[in-house]
């Protein structure tokens, strides 16, 4: 039974792998490349470095931040897999109707599961620490200790991602933690990187924070004694069995006796009639639609790191920054031109997109194109602006400028929103694309050019008029206040212009109707 | 009050509609068939202005139906055969939006929808996420959706698929005292009993060509006299062998 289900849900994974679109193979292939050429050299530096050089104290210390720091990162990693394989696939259903046992319905799964999302990572860092401590005391058994309490963690690991999908489940639906958990695994994904690079330097002083638990490790993973070594040998492989026969009888038990949620979830705000504007029902819509998707988060939250990447650009970059014509204000000033040019423009023809779904539905309804267009504008305006006026005040806490910087940034900022929101929904209804698959995905080649090209044109432009924004006053640069109030001025009338004309051929889109390239 | 004249449509060089002639009135309920691809989504979308007609016209109401007459659509609905509605959106709050696009007054609001959530057993479910209901939970949220502001003329692809049986009765016996008001059904449906049951008048459409058009009786008539059921009048008309026999007879 097990074998056949095995063989089954073998193929059906090369199955997966043998449709591929030419696009995905090579992402995945980025993505493998990307993690082979710096995860993995980065985690062996790192590990290998550490192990040879360190004090035997601190290689206690150091597993047992290492655990700590797997046990989390795994978890997550794992969960999403588990709740689109045990709580979303149908497959289970159909596997659990033929004359098999749930048990080897679930041993598979779990086999899987195990295999393929733990086996690989554990593998990885306990043979960076085997090998590194094997050539230390030259004693090649530290190999298979490392590999052996490594496999260990992954068994902990799987079992608590478990517990949190159980958890939670009992709490929100299983589709809903799904998107919330593949956004938290995606950060998941990239947080070793980012702690081995930015963290590498408070390494030591964290691993030094960590209990001295070297009563345990000495011996088995490092500085090897034959008793202890076979003790814990035995030790660490039953338990690691047993954790993983006891998730396995867990699971089966709850799935069988129907304890796994897989029902909907009924939301706490009692079903109430309300009646609203045309306007105002569309807005609610798309805001409700924005708090809980998740995917849409992931889709749009990236565009707003970029003004930290012009931040980071701007001022550690000695041909733009520090020289004679620069200053922490025209730093601000740039930063809110070209921050919110790009936000706006690509969230607002991601919002604008998003309509392509639901376009028919829309179109049978008793609403204006104009009201449409009016109606996205403001959610545009609602998500966008406070969103960018947090950014700009981070900003302003980083940088040393006056607070009359500040408010002239957030007032271009607001100003620059409302002016290029409508030339993004203008965009955004430029032949968009859906894909049930992949839903972040839905705008054309086209329009990502178009929106590109206007944003580095835009940018530049604006780029080179901040430097009319200050001026030397014989002690420092300061801003220059008429100039800004002009600057202020002509964006009032801009954005009064783009919403008069822009907006009103938004609205016309919606009434003629626009192509809509369906992907899957 | 549904009129239809010369309706053709052509996707590239395939007909999925040829010719159409539909004249549906007022307190009429009438069913609109035919196997599967055979043009009846095709039909109801161009007379809901979803899709622009190759060739020929559309009136509702004594109006030509065009998308932006939004006075013309706060006067019909529509029940599309797929009910992909917004998936993020409570039951509850997709009522509401649709309450709100048809500037619906609260108190009629209220009633209407208390009256067809009962009906369909819905009220517990409110609450819940849209992409969380089943098939047939989604059918009833937009058939409510579709009836709870009074339209005057309503098109229904395929409503009843999905639903269980006491909402299908229901569903029924709502359409059939929807007629009597005055109000006007357009129908298309697979469950031929449906159609046996309640329309005024039929048609039976066959590779987007309209092969018959009138009451029970009439039908009858019109495929030969031993034909007594709905069923076997369709399986007549719209079998290849018997399609052949009939134009040969005609000829």
């Amino acid at each position: 039974m097990f074998k056949s289900i095995l063989k089954v849900e073998a193929q059906s994974r090369l199955n997966y792998f043998k449709v591929l679109s030419t696009g995905k193979i090579i992402l995945y292939l980025f993505l493998l490349l990307f993690i082979l050429a710096l995860i993995v050299p980065a985690v062996w530096m790192v590990v290998n470095l550490f192990l040879l050089n360190a004090e035997e104290v601190m290689i206690g210390k150091a597993a047992v931040l290492l655990t700590l720091f797997i046990i989390p990162v795994l978890s997550l990693f794992l969960v999403n897999g588990i709740i689109k394989e045990m709580f979303m696939d149908k497959n289970i259903d159909s596997y659990l109707v033929l004359p098999v046992t749930p048990k080897a319905v679930f041993s598979v799964k779990l086999f899987y599961q195990f295999t393929f999302k733990v086996l690989p990572i554990v593998l990885f860092i306990s043979m960076a620490a085997g090998l590194t401590l094997a050539a230390r005391y030259e004693s090649p058994l530290l190999i298979l200790s490392n590999i052996l309490y490594f496999i260990f963690i992954g068994a902990v690991s799987t079992a608590f991602a478990y517990l949190i999908v159980f958890i939670v489940t009992k709490i929100s639906s299983a589709k809903r933690v799904g998107e919330i958990l593949t956004l938290a695994g995606g950060f998941a994904s990239v947080l070793p990187y980012f702690i081995i690079m930015a963290g590498s330097q408070y390494l030591i002083g964290i691993i030094d924070f960590m209990p001295d638990v070297s009563f345990i490790f000495s011996g088995f993973l490092y500085k090897p004694e034959i008793v202890k070594y076979i003790l814990l040998l035995i030790i660490f492989l039953a338990a690691a069995a047993a954790l993983i026969w006891l998730v396995l009888n867990y699971v089966t038990d709850a799935f069988v006796k129907g304890t796994a949620n897989t029902n909907r979830v009924q939301r706490k705000k009692p079903a109430s009639a309300e009646v609203s504007s045309s306007i105002s029902a569309l807005l609610k819509k798309d805001i409700s639609m924005t708090k809980r998707d998740f995917k849409e988060w992931s889709a749009v939250l990236p565009q707003y790191l970029f003004p930290f990447v012009f931040l980071y650009l701007l001022t550690s970059n000695p041909l733009i920054y520090g020289g004679e014509a620069s200053s922490d204000d025209q730093v601000m000033i740039s930063i809110a031109f070209a921050g919110s040019i790009m936000i706006s423009l690509f969230a607002a023809a991601m919002n604008t997109a998003r309509d392509a779904r639901t376009y028919a539905f829309l179109k049978t309804m008793p609403v204006s194109g104009l009201d449409v267009a009016k109606a996205k504008y403001l959610y545009n305006l609602i998500t966008i602006a406070p969103m960018y006026i947090f950014i700009t005040i981070i900003i302003y806490f980083i940088l040393d400028v006056p607070v009359t910087t500040l408010i002239y940034a957030v007032l271009v900022s607001v100003l620059l929103v409302m002016t290029a929101a409508p030339l993004g929904m203008l965009l955004g209804t430029m032949n968009p694309v859906v894909s049930r698959k992949n839903p972040a995905q839905r705008l054309d080649t086209a329009a990502n050019v178009i929106i590109s090209v206007t944003i580095f044109a835009l940018i530049f432009l604006m780029g080179y008029m901040t430097q009319f924004t200050i001026e030397f006053d014989g002690e420092a640069f300061v801003l220059k206040h008429d100039t800004m109030l002009m600057v202020i001025g002509i964006l009032i009338v801009l954005s009064i212009l783009s919403y008069v004309l822009l907006l009103r051929k938004v609205g016309r889109k919606y009434d003629k109707g626009y192509n809509i390239t369906y992907r899957d | 009050m549904i009129t239809a004249s010369n309706l053709s449509k052509n996707f590239g060089g395939k007909t999925a509609v040829n010719n159409i002639n539909i004249s549906v009135k007022k307190g009429e309920l009438f069913a609109y068939l035919g196997p599967n691809g055979s043009g009846k989504s095709t039909t109801i979308k161009m007379l809901m202005g979803l899709i622009e007609p190759t060739e020929g016209t559309v009136e509702i109401l004594g109006e030509p139906m065009n998308l932006n007459n939004i006075e013309l659509k706060r006067k019909i609905s529509f029940v599309p055969d797929t009910p992909d509605i917004i998936g993020k959106l409570t039951g509850n709050e997709y009522l509401n939006f649709v309450a709100s696009i048809y500037k619906m007054d609260k108190t009629a609001y209220t009633e209407k929808r208390k009256e067809l959530v009962n009906m369909f057993e819905l009220q517990d479910d409110l609450g819940t996420l849209v992409e969380e209901y089943s098939h047939g939970m989604r059918q009833k949220l937009v058939v409510i959706g579709a009836l709870m502001h009074s339209p005057e003329v309503i098109f229904l692809d395929e409503p009843n698929v999905g639903l269980d049986p006491k909402s299908n009765r229901e569903l029924k016996n709502y359409l059939t005292d929807y007629v009597k008001q005055g109000n006007t059904v357009f129908l298309t449906t697979h469950t031929l009993s449906l159609a046996e049951e309640i329309a005024d008048r039929i048609c039976i459409i066959y590779k987007g060509e309209i092969k018959a058009l009138g009451t029970l009786e009439e039908l009858g008539e019109q495929t030969g006299s031993d034909r007594k059921t709905l069923e076997d009048i369709f399986l007549a008309l719209t079998s290849e062998e018997d399609v052949h026999v009939q134009e040969h007879t005609e000829s």
